[in-house]
This record gives structure tokens, C-alpha cells and sequence, in this order.
């Protein structure tokens, strides 16, 4: 019964058979057949997936090779032409037209964005139909003065239900969170903080007041956990997180946090 | 049995492969195709379909992951321990665990995702989520890579692990690296061990298997150990030591003699000392290898020394050389021995030997006396092995032959057959005639064959098969005659019936009359008798007890009789008075189950025989096509066809009846002329009865009356001639003519009612066509008629003396009699005590319309004029009409139109009049307002709210509207309390008249038009016109309020008796 390291002990005795070279140069050589092959015969997802890695690979190989060509070659070095200007003094005076409309058009922008100083400044507008879904209630379903959120939101540790007869808007436990993966614009790093609330919400003070959290929605985080301190140094517990993804789509909140 | 299999782990796949092939599996054993357009619920069913099923593979793998790796507690100390050093037990476990973790991570990830898919609105928010659920499954697992990969490293090498039992009978082989350990295992089994000249070729341990006294004994081979510390050594050095640690097992440390290892004798008893303790409680052997290079005896006094602690120890010394084989099989012998000794004492101090012990015995007796009792050898078996011991001998083996014949040899197996030597080489066919040979085969069979052979000649002589010789006599051959007969006969019948039974036609036409009962006690007799049978003093036999017809009398008697007693109700049967449930159709007359099967079985192939050949449906199929096919039926009478009439005709009975009825009509001269042919019937004479009748013979007339008859004639014969002369008839003679044929028919009786009707219908007719009521009725009787034809001509004149005759108000009446009350309305109540579907009424009726908004019905009827009001709770209220009899007669109608619309169980109840709505113009305008001063406490007057007088009667529970231009309303629960009230306001009114002026004038002129009725106000035609002119030009506020007030008031009472309903 072969025990332990049989496989090398093997070689050792016996050694490899006498073609090994050949068979595993030859098995190199058909390599790229093969995958021609196997890239021509793919289809569907398949396909995508491995010419997505193929591509890959190749753009890692011929990195590599550039590497190694740039290694190899000999560079001339031009000489500049007389009255030539530094390059710290080039573009100085000679600004373009396209240059100053396309300026223009960015300082616009700015000035539109402005109105929100925030990482997101524009917000789709979300609908009430979007948003709520009408509930039908009564004995044959004929009411339709309840809403359920379809979206996700944020509800208080506090919040208790009103009777089913008085409450008019049911938020699913479902779409209940109360974590958020908020992100230090500065720090460059990501914590999954509790939120304490919403701040605002865009779109309308009704889910503001709902605690619907959309994208751009402004949320308040408890980062006691980065232990950021003021200047009096007082430990931070809350700070705003403007939300930068669709939350219902996603099934978790991502956030920027507002330094 | 390998307690241990750690090969059939499943391979660990790396990371991406784990993503990659949960993914694929996910992409292809999930439906892939969803549209935009499909049922939500579907597309998220679709969507949480794959999610949920990505994390039960996951789920699946993991876990399979988890539990296929052994758990290091659950596994023997000595792989626990071999695995803690090869793999780090740490390192081990906390991989197990964060797959465990990572697992649990994944299925909540599933759950919260297929939580959040429930309220997916579309087909890109699931898709998205369904995106965000598997790739943060994968991103999970991309988490657990190291992990995985160490995983897979730690499976291969457990694979290629050697498979220890711990449990059996092991060697250990132990010692300094380099001392011939694994040549020893070499040479003492089969497994190829490497085998170097350096320390540490051994770097694992390995197993090797070698028998002695036929078991199997396992030998581990392990690898070097060094002498130092316990902390300082080794991976390699620590397997030996697990080895050494945890298996049972003899223990074989071996030392080099020669000192060839790089280490002395002295070290090496050194490193024994030091890891001593690792021996306890183990059979220990010390080898001396390699004594080929330096034997035991060349030894110097210090190693010798150095030896000589084993034997102190009470430890064997052994020596042996692998390269010469000296004594290598003594050392594994005495180390297998000294183990199994080992191991027997130790199963014997276990507990469990006592129950094996306890059942194990052998005996040894006792010598009881001087004689020897040796074991009993035969002769031959002495003798042979005396020969055996002189010269070898031995039976020529096949090899041998061949050796000796070389290419001559021929295998010839035949010559050792247990024959005689004639057949040895006979040809033997392995089958004869389809029978095996070999089954033949008997070692005595000849032997056997003649023995029956003996037997059977000396059976012949005895005369066992000789045949007697049987004399017949004569009754016994008749008698064998006779059954021959019989069964002949049998036969016959069987195939007669057999034939009768084939044929499907009826054997028998319908018209045939039923057959006598074809067997009987009589008729067997002579059937016997005619085969022969001797039938003589069979009077009393059995047979002839047949049943008798009257089966009736007797049959509750028998029926008990004939019930066989069931078994263990022998004490009931005794009670047979009591009655007896009638044993069911299909089980009377069955004698057992099977009886009951076959009957069944008859009866299905009957019915379904039946069934297929008329081609029924079932048996219960009694479907006849045409019921009475034309054919058949058409130009037939009947019953009554000539040929009966004929026979009817020609009956005795007719003439008889014909004879009867003729003699009825017979002249006086026919009769006269009958009768004086006959003689007098003496019985009719005697007793004044004749049973002929007026048939006899006889003559049953006397002479009186055939005196009489001839008058009777005389006098017919005058009348013939007297017609004859004035042959046209008048009334008179015709009605004195009828009163004598009515003398003559009925004898004397007089019909006093037509005498009696004459006269009244005379008078009715005088009714009808006198014009004055007044002078004509005046009997009591005709009060309720006059009643009638008031209320049908509603606004007939009447004079109030006439109607209430008793009344003292006749005084006023002096001036105007005339009087008009209009009943414009009656408002009736009533109950049809049913519920009633008013959807399905306003449907299926007529002239009905529904108010869906106030639930109810509207019925008008044209004709009495009335309209009903229909409540689903049956509730029906009648308003419309104008007198109390046409308001009941409306009631019923409308009942009777529900209860035809189909609610047959509408009943006509608590029919009541609820209000009756009158108004009455009197012939002069009133002074409203003095008149309200005057009865200021009953009248009440509120020209702001309403124009007229309000003045309540309250015993007559009626409420009379009084306005100024002479005309007043009543409302009052019946028409009688309607009259009544006027009645009594009218001379309270009396007073306060006050002459017409031309604004009253106009006012009545305008009701005039809007009540067409008021024929007799229409007197100044020319007024008419003018207020007509006027009206158009200006209306009076107060005229104008008059109409509408009444018309409100109708309204307002209609709905207010509504209300009350």
C-alpha cells in the first residue's frame, strides 16, 4: 500500500519516463490551440465570463512584456527647439475657446450643485407611487386608504405600531435597517455604523418624516466607534451620511460620511 | 476493517472554484427566462428561486465540508495527536469554524434577501437584489480562501496518511535515526520501505503487515528519534512519539551495535532512559542491529556496561543482523509473544472475560485405575507410517510421470476413475435421450434392479396379479343395465341442456301459455318406472313429500323449520316466535359462499349478456326509443272498435237497456194494444212485485187503468185534430202548454223560485233605471248596495241626510244640500309575510319601478288606480286610490301580482287603512279668520306657515285643512271618519261664510281645471275663461298657495305614512 510521499518516492526510484520533456513541451505548444478552441466552442455566459478572464490576462500579459521592452530599449532624447517655453509656463496665456466654454459650462454646474453642498447634489425624484403601494383593506378589499412603503427605511428603537385602523402607512419589517456601511471620504475606509435617524429625505418631507431612505437621502450615523474627537476633545457620536446608493436595490445602505 | 478512512474526504475547491461552480449550478438549474411583463409574484418568485437556492448549495457544500473532516475530539488520541502536530490542531479548528461562520453568514444573507424580494416591485428591483444576494454570497466565500486552500492541503495529506489501526496487535519500532529500523520492517513484511545510509530517510511512519501464528500483526515503522527535549523536537521526530504515546502495542527499540548511526551505544541507552516513560505498561523488546558488523561477544566493557541495564530491567536483550538474516525471525517472534501474552492478560483482567470464561470448560479425567488408556491408532495407520519411515514411500505424482516421459506425456485423468478397468475409458455422454446421466448414477443399481426382479417373479407365483373370474347373476346385471340406462340418460340431458343453453333466442314465445310445473312425485315415478326401476313401497319414500301448493299457510311455520340453527345460537333458536328479518333477495335460498359467488357470477354473465345484445347502458337501462311508435298507434280507436261495438251491440245487456228506454216512449195505442194481448201476471196480482218488470209476459196493467189509457187516447186523439185546425200557436197557449207539461213531469211539486225570481228581477232593473237615489231607495237593506254605487261613482252627488240620515245637521243644509267630498286618496297597509327579492321583482314585473337608492318598489296599477310601494320585508303600501274598497281591491291585486311572480307563500295579512285623504269645496268662502278666533284652543292659523286653518277632531282622529275660499281637506284614518268630520265642521264653518268674491271665484276656477271632475261647478263657463285670463296675467298668491299647499299635503301625508311603514 503506497504511504505518505509515494508519488516523489516513485520518481526517486525510478525516475520520470524518458519522453516527460517532449510530452510537456508538446503539451505547451497545444496550449493555445486548445483555448482557441475552447473560446471558439463557448457560448452564453460561459463565453463572457472566460473572455472577460482571457482578456484580462492579456492585458496583463502585454504589460508585462512592454515592461520588458521598455527595460530593453534605448530612448533618444529629443532636443528642445530654440524659444521653446518650460512646461511649467505652457498653457499660461493661450487659452482656447473650447477651453473656455467647456470652463463655463463646468462653473455652471458647480453653481447648480452648490444648492446642495453634498457628495450627491442631484436626486431622482421618487414618486408617491413609487414609493407606497396602495394596501387594500376592508371585508372585500374595496379600501385603498393604506400605504406600505416599498422602499427601505429607517424606524425609531421606540416606534411601536398604531392599531391597524389608525395607521395609514405600514412600514415592512423587511425593509426595516438600521445599519449603514458609511464610508470617511478622507480616512478612505468603511465601517458599518447604526443609524440614529433621517435627517432629510429629498425627494419630500412626508418620507422624511417616514424615515424612507432613497438614494441621496441624508441619514444620521452614530460614529462613536471611529472615535473622532472635536477640538474641545469630546468624543463624536453623531454625524450625517448622505446616502450614495439605491438601498432597495441593493439590500444594504451605502453612505459618505459629511465631513 | 479501516476504522479510519481519512481518503474519502471530497476535495476542497478553491475559492473562485467554489464561487464558480455554485454560480453555474445556480445558472443552471434555475429557470433562466423572466419578462418584464410577467406577474410580479412571478418574476419574484423567479428571482428568490435562484437566490434561495445559491445559498442552499452553499449551504450544502460547506456543511459537507465541515462534517466530512474528522473532528479532533471525536477521532483516536493517536491520529488527534498525529494531526495536531502534522496540521496544527489550532489551525485545524479555526478553518472548520470560520467555513462554519462563513456559512451561517450566506444563509442569512439568503434569508434577508428573499425577505427583501417580497417587496420587489418590478423586475429590475429583483433582479438588482437577486445581483446584491449572490454576490455578496460570493463575496463571502472569496473571505474563506486561505482557509480553503489549507483545507485541500490537509486533505491530500491525510489521504496519503498510512492507515494505523490502533486497535489491534502493533510493533513499534523505535530508535535513534539510522539504526535499521526500516530494514528490519523490510525484511520482516511486505511494505517497500526506503532504506538509506542517512539519519532521517524515515521521515513518516509507515505501516507494514506480517503473519505469526496465523494473525495478522500490524508493524509501524517510525521515523528517528533524537535525544533532547520534548519542546525541541521535531515534526518528524514527534509522529515517532505519538506512536510510541498512544498505541497499545509491543515496542521494539532498537540499537546500533555498531555504532555505525553516528551515535554510541552509551547515547543510545541514554536516549532509552530518556524516553522510557512513553514504554510503560508495554511489552518491551531491545534489539541489537547490525551485529554482522560488530557481534555481541566483540563488545567493549564499557558498552557492555552500558547493556547491562536492560537486564536489570528485567528487559530481553536481543541481537540480530538485517543484512545476514541472523536472527531477525526471533526477534519478531518473541516480540509477537510477548505481545499476545500481553494482551491475553490484559483481556483476562478485563471485565468482559468473565462471561467467556464462565462458558468455557474442558475436561480433564481423572486415571482411575492401573490401565493404560491409549489413544486408539488403527493398524494400517502404523503400519504405513512404519513403511513411511522405511523407504519413502511415495505415490508417483503426475510430475514426476512427466519429468520422466518428457514430450510423451499426456495428462490422462481418466485412469483414476473408480471403475472397473473395462469402462475407465468409455465415452459417457453427459445427456441421453434428454435425461442427465449423471442422475442415474447409483452404486447399486443393478443389484437393486435384480432384487425387484426376485421380488416381482415370486409376487407372480404367489398369484398376487391374477385375475378372478367374476360370475354375473341376473339381478346384478340388470341392475348394471339399469345404471348404464342412467347414465346414458344423463348424459343426454346434460347435452340437451347444454344445447338449450347455447341457442340466445327466448325458448319459449311470449304468447305461450305458462307452462305446467313440469316435474312432480307422480311423474318421476313413472319416469322410473319406465327405466325400470322398481318403485314399489316407495309410498312413503322421501320424494313424495313434495312441498305442498299452499305454500302460504304454512309459511311462517316452515320458514322457521327450514332455518338451519347458526352456530353457537342453539339456545336462541329455541325462541322462535320472535319474528325473523327477512334473509335479503340475493342470499335466500344460497347455501354457502361460494354457492353465493357462483350465483353472482351466473347473474353478471346474464345481465351483461342481456346488456350487450340490446345494447343498454347498464342493467338498470329500461330505455325504450319511441314510446309509441306511429305505426303501431295510428288509425287505431282504441278500445272502442267496431268489432266491440259490434259485440256490444249484439250483447243481451243493450238490447235489454234499448228495450227498456223504447218502452218508455210507447204509444197509449201500442201499449193499449200490447197489453190486451196478454194475460193478467197472476205475481204481479198477488204481491204487487214482478221481477220481469215491465218485460213480463204478463200484463201488470188492471182494468182501470187500461180503461184510463183508453181515455188517455181518446183525448189525444181530439188534440191531434184541434192542432191540425189552428196550427200557429201563441204565447199564451205555449205558456199554458209548459205549465201543463210541468204539472205532468214533476207530480205536483211546484218550483216556487221561478215564481219567486220574477218579480225581483223587475225590480232591479227599476232600480237601475230611476234617476233620483233620493225617491226610489229607501229600504235598509238596500243601504250597503247604495254604499257600493257611491263609492264607484267617486264623485257622485249625495245629500248628507240621506247617507247619515240621523244627524241634526239637517237645518243647515236648508240653503245647499249638495255637498261634494273627493276622496283623492286612501293609503293602505299592508303585510305580504314574506321576504321578497326586489331586484327580482322590478325584472320580472310589469309597470314596477325600482328605487334602488330608498330600497323599494313602486307598483301602479291603471286600473283601480293605485300605486304600491314595496319593501323587501314584504311590506306594501297602497296610496292612490280613491275609495276603501278599490284600495283593498288594489291591495289584493298587488299581492296577487307578487305571489304570481313567483313567491307562492305571500300571504295577504294585516291589511289596515291607514289614511284616507278628502276634500270638500263648500258652496261658500269662510272667514278664516274670525273663524280661527273663535276656536282658537282646537284651530290653529299660521298665515306665515300655511294658508289655511289647521282644525283636529280628535275623536274622529281627522285633521281638516279650512282655507277662505270654502274648500277643506281632511285627512282621517277612514272614509266613514272623513264624512264624519265634515259633517261636523260644517256648521261650525256655517257661520263664517261671507259672499264670493270675483278673487274666490277665480281661485275655485283654477281647481276647477286642475280637478276636471267638478262637472257640476261648470256653470258659468264665462267666468271660467276669465279666471283662466287672469291666472295667466296674475296669480294670487294666496290661489296659487291653495294648490300647492294641496299638493304638498298629499305629498307630505304620503310620505309620512311611508315614514310610518
Amino acid at each position: 500500500m503506497p504511504q505518505n510521499e509515494y508519488m516523489e518516492r516513485h520518481r526517486k526510484l525510478y525516475g520520470r519516463r524518458m519522453d516527460y520533456e517532449q510530452r510537456m513541451r508538446k503539451k505547451e505548444a497545444r496550449e493555445p490551440h486548445l483555448r482557441s478552441d475552447k473560446a471558439k466552442r463557448l457560448r452564453g455566459l460561459k463565453a463572457k465570463l472566460y473572455n472577460k478572464e482571457r482578456r484580462n490576462e492579456k492585458i496583463q500579459m502585454k504589460k508585462k512584456i512592454k515592461e520588458h521592452e521598455e527595460k530593453l530599449q534605448k530612448k533618444k532624447e529629443e532636443k528642445p527647439k530654440e524659444g521653446a517655453l518650460p512646461v511649467y509656463l505652457l498653457d499660461r496665456d493661450v487659452q482656447s475657446s473650447a477651453k473656455v466654454l467647456s470652463n463655463m459650462i463646468k462653473q455652471k454646474r458647480k453653481e447648480k450643485a452648490g444648492k446642495w453642498d453634498v457628495p450627491i447634489p442631484k436626486v431622482r425624484a421618487q414618486s408617491d407611487n413609487e414609493v407606497f403601494k396602495v394596501f387594500r383593506t376592508g371585508k372585500s378589499k374595496r379600501k385603498g386608504w393604506k400605504r406600505m412603503v416599498t422602499k427601505v427605511c429607517y424606524v425609531g428603537e421606540g416606534f411601536t405600531r398604531k392599531p391597524p385602523k389608525f395607521e395609514r402607512f405600514i412600514r415592512p419589517m423587511a425593509l426595516r435597517f438600521n445599519k449603514a456601511h458609511v464610508t470617511h471620504p478622507e480616512l478612505k475606509a468603511t465601517f458599518c455604523l447604526p443609524i440614529i435617524g433621517v435627517k432629510k429625505n429629498p425627494n419630500s418631507p412626508m418620507y422624511t418624516n417616514l424615515g424612507v431612505i432613497t438614494k441621496g437621502t441624508v441619514i444620521e450615523v452614530n460614529i462613536s466607534e471611529l472615535g473622532l474627537v472635536t477640538q474641545t476633545g469630546k468624543v463624536v457620536w453623531g454625524k450625517y451620511a448622505q446616502v450614495t446608493n439605491n438601498p432597495e436595490n441593493d439590500g444594504c445602505i451605502n453612505a459618505v460620511l459629511l465631513v | 476493517m479501516v476504522l479510519y478512512n481519512f481518503k474519502k474526504i471530497t476535495v476542497v475547491p478553491t475559492a473562485k472554484d467554489f464561487i464558480n461552480i455554485m454560480l453555474s449550478k445556480t445558472q443552471r438549474k434555475t429557470p433562466t427566462v423572466v419578462h418584464k411583463h410577467y406577474k410580479i409574484s412571478r418574476i419574484r418568485s423567479f428571482y428568490t428561486r435562484k437566490v434561495r437556492y445559491t445559498q442552499q448549495n452553499f449551504n450544502e457544500r460547506l456543511s459537507m465540508i465541515i462534517q466530512e473532516f474528522p473532528k479532533l475530539d471525536n477521532i483516536h488520541p493517536f491520529y488527534a495527536d498525529l494531526m495536531n502536530i502534522l496540521y496544527d490542531k489550532d489551525h485545524y479548528k479555526l478553518a472548520l469554524g470560520q467555513l462554519n461562520q462563513a456559512r451561517h453568514l450566506i444563509d442569512n444573507v439568503g434569508k434577508d434577501y428573499v425577505r427583501l424580494m417580497k417587496f420587489g416591485d418590478s423586475l429590475y428591483r429583483c433582479k438588482m437584489l437577486k445581483k446584491a444576494a449572490l454576490g455578496r454570497m460570493a463575496t463571502i466565500m472569496k473571505r474563506q480562501a486561505p482557509n480553503l486552500v489549507y483545507l485541500e492541503q490537509v486533505r491530500q495529506h491525510l489521504s496519503r496518511l498510512p492507515s494505523i489501526d490502533p486497535y489491534t496487535r502493533t510493533l513499534i519500532l523505535c530508535g535513534f535515526p539510522n539504526v535499521g529500523k526500516s530494514s528490519f520492517l523490510n525484511k520482516i513484511t511486505r511494505a517497500d520501505v526506503e532504506v538509506h545510509s542517512y539519519a532521517f530517510t524515515t521521515k513518516s511512519l509507515y505501516v507494514g503487515h506480517t503473519d505469526y501464528k496465523y494473525l495478522r500483526w500490524q508493524v509501524v515503522d517510525t521515523p528517528g528519534v533524537l535525544d533532547h527535549p520534548l519542546e525541541e523536537r521535531n515534526v518528524i521526530e514527534m509522529q515517532a512519539v505519538t506512536a510510541l504515546a498512544h498505541l497499545r502495542a509491543a515496542i521494539l527499540y532498537f540499537i546500533d551495535v555498531s555504532e555505525q548511526c553516528g551515535h554510541s551505544i552509551a547515547e543510545q541507552v541514554k536516549l532509552y532512559e530518556s524516553i522510557k516513560p512513553l514504554f510503560t505498561n508495554k511489552p518491551l523488546l531491545v534489539v541489537c542491529n547490525k551485529v554482522d558488523v560488530t557481534p555481541m561477544d566483540q563488545l567493549s566493557e564499557a558498552n557492555r556496561e552500558a547493556l547491562s541495564i536492560f537486564e536489570k530491567n528485567n528487559v530481553p536483550l536481543l541481537s540480530m543482523s538485517a543484512v545476514t538474516d541472523e536472527g531477525v525471525m526471533e526477534v519478531k517472534q518473541q516480540a509477537c509473544d510477548t505481545l499476545l501474552a500481553y494482551r491475553i492478560e490484559n483481556k483476562i483482567q478485563a471485565k468482559k472475560v468473565d462471561s467467556i470464561l464462565n462458558r468455557l470448560h474442558v475436561a480433564l479425567p481423572k486415571t482411575r485405575d492401573e490401565k493404560e488408556r491409549p489413544a486408539c491408532i488403527p493398524e494400517m495407520v502404523l503400519q504405513k507410517q512404519r513403511l513411511a519411515e522405511l523407504q519413502e514411500f511415495k505415490k508417483k505424482l503426475e510430475k514426476n510421470l512427466e519429468d520422466e516421459l518428457g514430450d510423451d506425456y499426456i495428462l490422462d485423468l481418466k485412469k483414476n476413475y473408480d471403475l472397473p478397468e473395462e469402462f475407465k475409458y468409455d465415452i459417457i455422454p453427459e445427456f441421453w435421450n434428454g435425461r442427465n446421466i449423471a442422475d442415474f448414477i447409483h452404486a447399486e443399481l443393478l443389484q437393486k434392479v435384480e432384487e425387484l426382479e426376485k421380488e416381482e417373479a415370486l409376487r407372480e407365483e404367489a398369484g398376487y396379479y391374477a385375475v378372478p373370474k367374476i360370475e354375473i347373476d341376473e339381478t346384478l346385471r340388470e341392475i348394471k343395465e339399469l345404471a348404464q340406462k342412467i347414465r346414458d340418460r344423463k348424459i343426454i340431458n346434460r347435452n340437451e341442456s347444454r344445447i338449450s343453453r347455447q341457442s340466445s333466442k327466448p325458448t319459449t314465445p311470449r304468447t305461450a301459455p305458462a307452462r305446467a310445473r313440469g316435474r312432480s312425485a307422480t311423474d318421476f315415478r313413472n319416469r322410473m318406472e319406465d327405466l325400470g326401476v322398481d318403485m314399489e313401497g316407495t309410498d312413503e319414500a322421501h320424494f313424495t313429500k313434495t312441498r305442498g301448493r299452499a305454500r302460504s299457510l304454512t309459511r311462517s311455520q316452515s320458514r322457521t323449520n327450514a332455518k338451519k340453527p347458526r352456530l353457537g345460537s342453539m339456545h336462541r333458536s329455541v325462541s322462535t316466535s320472535r319474528s325473523q328479518s327477512r334473509v335479503p333477495r340475493n342470499q335466500s335460498g344460497v347455501r354457502d359462499s361460494s354457492m353465493q359467488l357462483k350465483l353472482k357470477q351466473v347473474a353478471h354473465k346474464a345481465i351483461a349478456k342481456k346488456v350487450k345484445k340490446q345494447g343498454l347502458k347498464g342493467e338498470a337501462d329500461r330505455f325504450i326509443g319511441t314510446k309509441r311508435p306511429k305505426h303501431l298507434f295510428a288509425g287505431k280507436r282504441g278500445i272502442d272498435n267496431l268489432s266491440s261495438r259490434n259485440l256490444h251491440f249484439n250483447s243481451n245487456s243493450h238490447k235489454k237497456n234499448r228495450r227498456n228506454y223504447f218502452s218508455q216512449y210507447k204509444d197509449a195505442i201500442t201499449l193499449l194494444l200490447e197489453e190486451r194481448q196478454k194475460q193478467p201476471c197472476r205475481r204481479f196480482r198477488t204481491t204487487g212485485q214482478c221481477q220481469f218488470g215491465s218485460y213480463c209476459n204478463y200484463s201488470h196493467y188492471t182494468l182501470e187503468q187500461l180503461i184510463s189509457l183508453i181515455n188517455q187516447e181518446n183525448q189525444n186523439k181530439i188534440c191531434r185534430q184541434a192542432e191540425t185546425i189552428n196550427s200557429i200557436p201563441t204565447i199564451d197557449s205555449w205558456l199554458i202548454k209548459y205549465q201543463q207539461s210541468l204539472y205532468t213531469r214533476s207530480t205536483g211539486k211546484y218550483n216556487s223560485k221561478h215564481l219567486v225570481e220574477f218579480p225581483r228581477m223587475t225590480s232591479i232593473v227599476h232600480q237601475k233605471n230611476g234617476t233620483d237615489l233620493n225617491n226610489s231607495i229607501s229600504s235598509s237593506t238596500l243601504n250597503s248596495n247604495s254604499n257600493m254605487i257611491f263609492y264607484k261613482s267617486e264623485f257622485h252627488e249625495q245629500s248628507e241626510n240621506n247617507a247619515l240620515p240621523n244627524k241634526p245637521v239637517q237645518d243647515c243644509l236648508t240653503d245647499n244640500p249638495k255637498l261634494n267630498i273627493s276622496i283623492s286618496n286612501v293609503v293602505t297597509n299592508f303585510s305580504l309575510k314574506s321576504h321578497l327579492n326586489l331586484r327580482y321583482l322590478a325584472l320580472n314585473g310589469s309597470n314596477i319601478e325600482y328605487r334602488r337608492e330608498n330600497g323599494m318598489l313602486t307598483m301602479k296599477l291603471r286600473k283601480p288606480n293605485a300605486t304600491a310601494t314595496i319593501w323587501s320585508s314584504g311590506k306594501i303600501a297602497c296610496t292612490g286610490s280613491t275609495s276603501e274598497t278599490h284600495a283593498k281591491i288594489a291591495s289584493r291585486r298587488f299581492a296577487r301580482i307578487i305571489q304570481k311572480l313567483g313567491y307562492h307563500n305571500a300571504k295577504f295579512s294585516s291589511y289596515r287603512i291607514v289614511n284616507v285623504l278628502g276634500s270638500c269645496s263648500l258652496p261658500f268662502p269662510i272667514k278664516v279668520i274670525q273663524f280661527s278666533e273663535k276656536y282658537k284652543t282646537i284651530a290653529q292659523y299660521e298665515p306665515e306657515l300655511h294658508p289655511g286653518v289647521t282644525f283636529k277632531i280628535k275623536e274622529l282622529k281627522a285633521t281638516l285643512k279650512i282655507f277662505s275660499t270654502g274648500s277643506i281637506t281632511v285627512t282621517a284614518p277612514s272614509v266613514n271618519n272623513v264624512y264624519q268630520a265634515i259633517e261636523q265642521i260644517y256648521p261650525m264653518v256655517f257661520p263664517f261664510r261671507r259672499e264670493k268674491t270675483a278673487e274666490d271665484e277665480r281661485v275655485i276656477r283654477k281647481l276647477m281645471t286642475k280637478k276636471r271632475n267638478f262637472t257640476e261647478i261648470d256653470e258659468n263657463v264665462s267666468i271660467y275663461n276669465s279666471a283662466n285670463s287672469v291666472t295667466k296675467q296674475n296669480c294670487d298668491g294666496l290661489a296659487i298657495g291653495i294648490v300647492n299647499v294641496g299638493n304638498n299635503l298629499e305629498n307630505i301625508i304620503k310620505q309620512k305614512y311611508e315614514n310610518d311603514l
